[in-house]
């Protein structure tokens, strides 16, 4: 471990950031399709300014860059400033890459590398809004000479903050000069008769871009109610006790009326708090996000000053000493009517706000309604000061989507480590079996009251059973959410169309059902696009759409879930398949002539086996469609192919829910219990022994005119074999395995059972034909089979 | 037998399982034996190792049953009222190792320990941490953690 930082601080970023980033790439898709879409400029903006609010803390320096980079194109795209284009999209959806990249380092226990630089300018130039004649032209015409100051204004505090800290001075001159240059401005534009006590949008940017180029907001102010950045970071955050005292006196500026110079204590204190927080900001770069009681704090001063400066507040409250011992300030008590009476205009107040025009009585009270709030609860007050402002700016509406989004979240769930998941789920496994057991003893007594506790304990478990699955389960969203982003990719890179159609995202999985099914779920996707779908202008010439369709839908069927993934393209040519199998010597042309067409459309699992007769990046090794039937195959899941040709294919994926519990059919041979697992087993008769017949060497049976190769189990799992010759009938079960129908002889039928899989010690491990064991109803052991495994190892003999 | 726990000067005293298989005595250390089980059904694994006997349930969780003589290359015996299944742990992982008899726990401190005489079949001698002559018996000590080894194992995948 080369990064020296805590441990545990570092995993919990790696869970968040992980889940910040998966959403990240969805919503860059998204935007793509709705690039005028302000919350979703605003939730991508905050994706990256949270990543990199962790990532400073853990003084990951690379990451940082990278993510104030992109946040700063996002910046500027939500204020308007800049609009979305493909172009961009290629550019931040590498920078997104360079980050998950640079992410995985950082789990690998790595310090990430810097990002490509050409791709930070190239962000960078991004994040510079779109020249500024072009700006000024789509500004409306008397807000220009505004925007004009308000460049020179940020000039101004660049050029101060470029030295280090702005000091008080150069930040009370700013203030000045755009309160002053908003006068003539607003009074112009305005209907206001009071003239200029309200902040426009424009003005608030400004506030924004002072303090963007001052640097100093607080590391992770953005989530100051939500992350844990807070509770790790004592330096960059204000404490709860602090921020009441902040607005203690930013109350009593709202209430008191006095001397006109003590705007400059307000700023006093907006400087000491900032500076607060300037330590940990240093630590990580550079800032550029206010918090929610900087901003109130901003907009205070403004008002104030607009005023006249009607507030004020005793020199103790400005000082930093002070705070956190609001003794000048009023108590609570006192506040309460005061704001009671001022919460009805504050709404109204946030509507006109957006339109720039606001009479002076109502934007008054803006501060000190939310302060009584904070006294009792500080986390809901800032939920609700941001929601009575949200839609007035862009900045705003972000806190209070955050705040919103963070706060009931954190009371309604519960991060758990998998391992105790596992653990219980392993404890009800022996619940369940319990269960069985008594189920199986009270079935051998006539006794009513215990038929009836059991019957009971059946319910309960059984319910225990499923709630304990459900806490596992995830939505398959976890897997799909990641493939708008690789068909888009794709589709770019292959120059076609392609829409994709997510249909049953919600469904719930197993967890490592859902982590599992990734990869073979991108392998099929991706074919469906290289190989499925077509060329827009080969499209076009087979009558179709230039926009090919691939669907990805998830449901529930039963205790399985079915998966598939559909395209609209060229489909499968079976007469192909068998052409390229024989030059491919997976067969020779015989067996190829002979298989069906489902069979041939099997032959794509084949390892090795391609139809592109060029590698290129995106297919044609052969290795994609075999690793997808491997997994598929180990999660005890089965695969479906169909196609038409020239209509397109579908492929079928059917897994069970979860991996922990897996229906089967218990059958005896000798005295010894094995358990075939349910998906491959097909039917079950009795038979005759003596009419079989030897093909090859090998015994079959007809079954419905079709002959199919009989196994005797008892001759490969029981040592001392007896001699069978005496029975006369005997069970068979017929298997699939892939395509391949088999009968296996076996001594007895017990019956359908749920098991849960014990996976045998390591000596065993790997042992052929034996997935694991499980605990019968009566205690006993039986061994599950792995039924392609067994074929494999016994059969082949 | 020394029921004695003291410490001597520098010598370490561990105590050891004693168990019989065939004629001999062997011990093995005390704190890989999590307990020792009466002789229960072993559901035999086809296709598993020949020093593998099989598998048992031990309160729903799955163990594994070496059939120690074979390990030790004797010959095998019948099942007896003393026959006792000794559940270990070793690397992490729990075994069963069926045995004879279980007799008792004994203290040796570490000086009583010699080496084991470089005599016998090298199939037994992997897994002889020491012997020790304590009234006039042989007590010898089994290394459990040699008697499965990757390596080992890995043989007998590529068999």
């Amino acid at each position: 471990m080369s990064l020296e930082v805590d441990e545990e601080i570092l995993q919990d970023f790696l869970v968040e950031a992980g889940e910040i980033l998966e959403l990240l790439s969805e919503q860059l898709v998204d935007l793509e399709q709705r690039p005028d879409d302000k919350d979703l400029l605003n939730a991508i903006f905050r994706g990256f300014h949270t990543v990199k609010g962790g990532a400073g803390f853990l003084q990951l320096t690379s990451l940082v860059d990278c993510c104030h980079v992109a946040e700063n194109v996002f910046d500027v795209l939500r204020t308007g400033k800049r609009h979305v284009s493909s172009e961009l999209m290629d550019v931040v959806l590498q920078a997104l890459d360079t980050v998950n990249a640079m992410f995985e380092q950082v789990r690998s226990g790595l310090e990430p590398e810097p990002a490509d630089p050409e791709l930070l300018l190239a962000l960078g130039r991004l994040a510079e809004p779109t020249s500024e004649a072009e700006r000024k032209a789509a500004e409306s015409e008397p807000l220009r000479s505004l925007e004009e100051e308000l460049a020179e204004a940020d000039e101004e505090v660049e050029r101060a903050s470029v030295g280090g800290d702005i000091t008080d001075d150069d930040f009370e001159n700013l203030l000045q000069a755009i309160t002053s240059d908003d006068l003539p401005d607003d009074s112009s534009e305005t209907v206001n008769s009071s003239g200029d006590d309200n902040i426009t949008e424009d003005e608030f940017e400004s506030l924004l871009d002072e303090l963007h180029g001052a640097g100093k907001g607080p590391v992770g102010s953005s989530d100051s109610n939500s992350s844990r950045v807070d509770d790790l970071d004592p330096n960059g955050d204000i404490t709860d006790a602090e921020f009441e005292a902040l607005l203690d006196q930013l109350h009593g500026q709202g209430k008191h009326t006095g001397s006109p110079e003590v705007s400059d204590d307000a700023q006093v204190e907006s400087e000491s708090s900032v500076s607060s927080g300037r330590s940990s900001v240093k630590a990580s770069g550079e800032e550029d996000l206010i918090s929610d009681d900087e901003f109130e704090r901003l907009m205070d001063e403004l008002q104030s000053q607009h005023k006249g400066a009607f507030a004020h507040f005793g020199e103790s409250d400005g000082s930093p000493a002070s705070i956190g011992h609001p003794d000048s300030a009023p108590p609570p008590e006192v506040k309460k009517p005061v704001s009671a009476q001022k919460v009805e205009p504050t709404k109204p107040a946030s509507v006109v706000k957006a339109e720039t025009v606001k009479p002076a009585v109502e934007n008054k009270p803006v501060a000190p309604k939310p302060v009584v709030r904070a006294k009792t609860e500080p986390d809901k007050a800032l939920v609700e000061i941001s929601e009575d402002k949200a839609g007035s700016a862009p900045v705003r509406s972000a806190v209070a989507d955050k705040a919103g989004s963070a706060a009931p979240a954190a009371e309604t769930t519960v991060r758990v480590d998998t391992k105790r998941l596992d653990d219980i789920m392993n404890m009800v496994g022996e619940l369940v079996l319990v269960r069985n057991r008594l189920v199986r003893l009270g079935s051998k007594h006539a006794d009513d009251e215990l038929v009836k506790a059991v019957a009971s304990l059946d319910v309960v478990t059984g319910d225990l059973q499923t709630s304990v699955m459900k806490t596992r389960m995830q939505p398959i969203k976890k897997v799909f959410g990641r493939f708008p982003r690789v068909v888009r990719d794709l589709a770019r890179t292959l120059r076609k169309e392609v829409n994709l159609e997510l249909i049953g995202e919600e469904t719930d999985l197993d967890k490592n059902l859902v982590e599992a099914l990734a990869d073979p779920l991108v392998h099929l996707v991706r074919n469906a696009v290289d190989h499925g779908i077509e060329s827009p202008e080969e499209r076009e010439q087979a009558g179709k759409g230039r926009i090919g369709k691939v669907v990805l839908s998830a449901q529930q069927e039963g205790d399985h879930i079915l998966l598939s993934i559909e395209d609209d393209g060229a489909g499968m040519d079976p007469d192909k398949l068998r052409k390229k199998a024989v030059e491919k010597g997976v067969l020779d042309a015989d067996a190829a002539e002979r298989l069906s067409d489902t069979e041939c459309f099997n032959l794509i699992f084949a390892p090795g086996f391609s139809t592109k007769t060029e590698i290129s990046d995106v297919s044609g090794r052969g290795v994609g469609m075999d690793v997808v039937k491997t997994k598929i195959t180990q999660l005890n899941g089965s695969l479906n192919v169909r196609s038409v040709k020239g209509k397109g294919s579908r492929i079928e994926i059917k897994v069970p829910l979860t991996l922990a519990i897996m229906p089967t059919l218990m059958i005896m041979l000798d005295d010894q219990a094995f358990a075939l697992p349910l998906v491959n087993v097909n039917e079950i008769f009795n038979l005759d022994l003596n009419k079989t017949n030897v093909v090859d060497g090998q015994e079959v049976v007809v079954v419905r005119e079709k002959p199919l190769s009989l196994f005797y189990l008892h001759r490969w799992l029981v040592a001392r074999s007896r001699d069978e010759k005496g029975s006369k009938s005997g069970h068979v079960v017929i298997v699939t395995v892939g395509t391949q129908r088999v009968g296996f002889v076996v001594d007895q039928l017990v019956g359908q059972e749920e098991v849960v899989i014990k996976p045998l010690g390591r000596m065993l491990h790997g042992t052929p034909g034996i997935s694991g064991a499980t605990i019968t109803g009566d205690g006993r052991i039986a061994l599950i089979l792995d039924i392609p495994s067994m074929l494999k190892h016994y059969a082949s003999r | 037998m020394a029921s004695n726990n003291s410490k001597i000067g520098n010598d370490t005293v561990l105590q050891w399982v004693t168990f019989r298989l065939d004629k001999e005595v062997y011990g093995v250390n005390v704190m890989q034996v999590q307990e020792v089980l009466r002789y229960t059904d072993i559901a035999p694994v086809p296709g598993a190792p020949a020093y593998v006997l099989g598998i048992i349930n031990l309160r729903g969780n799955v163990v594994t049953v070496i059939d120690t003589r074979q390990r030790f290359g004797l010959v095998p015996a019948e099942i007896t009222d003393n026959s006792r299944i000794i559940i270990i742990e070793v690397n992490h992982q729990v075994v069963g190792i069926l045995v004879d008899a279980v007799a008792e726990v004994v203290y040796l401190s570490q000086s009583e320990i010699e080496s084991p005489p470089n005599l016998g079949n090298e199939e037994s001698a992997k897994f002889i941490h020491g012997v020790c002559h304590k009234n006039d018996r042989l007590l010898i000590l089994v290394e459990l953690d040699k008697l499965m080894t990757e390596d080992e194992w890995a043989e007998i995948i590529n068999l």
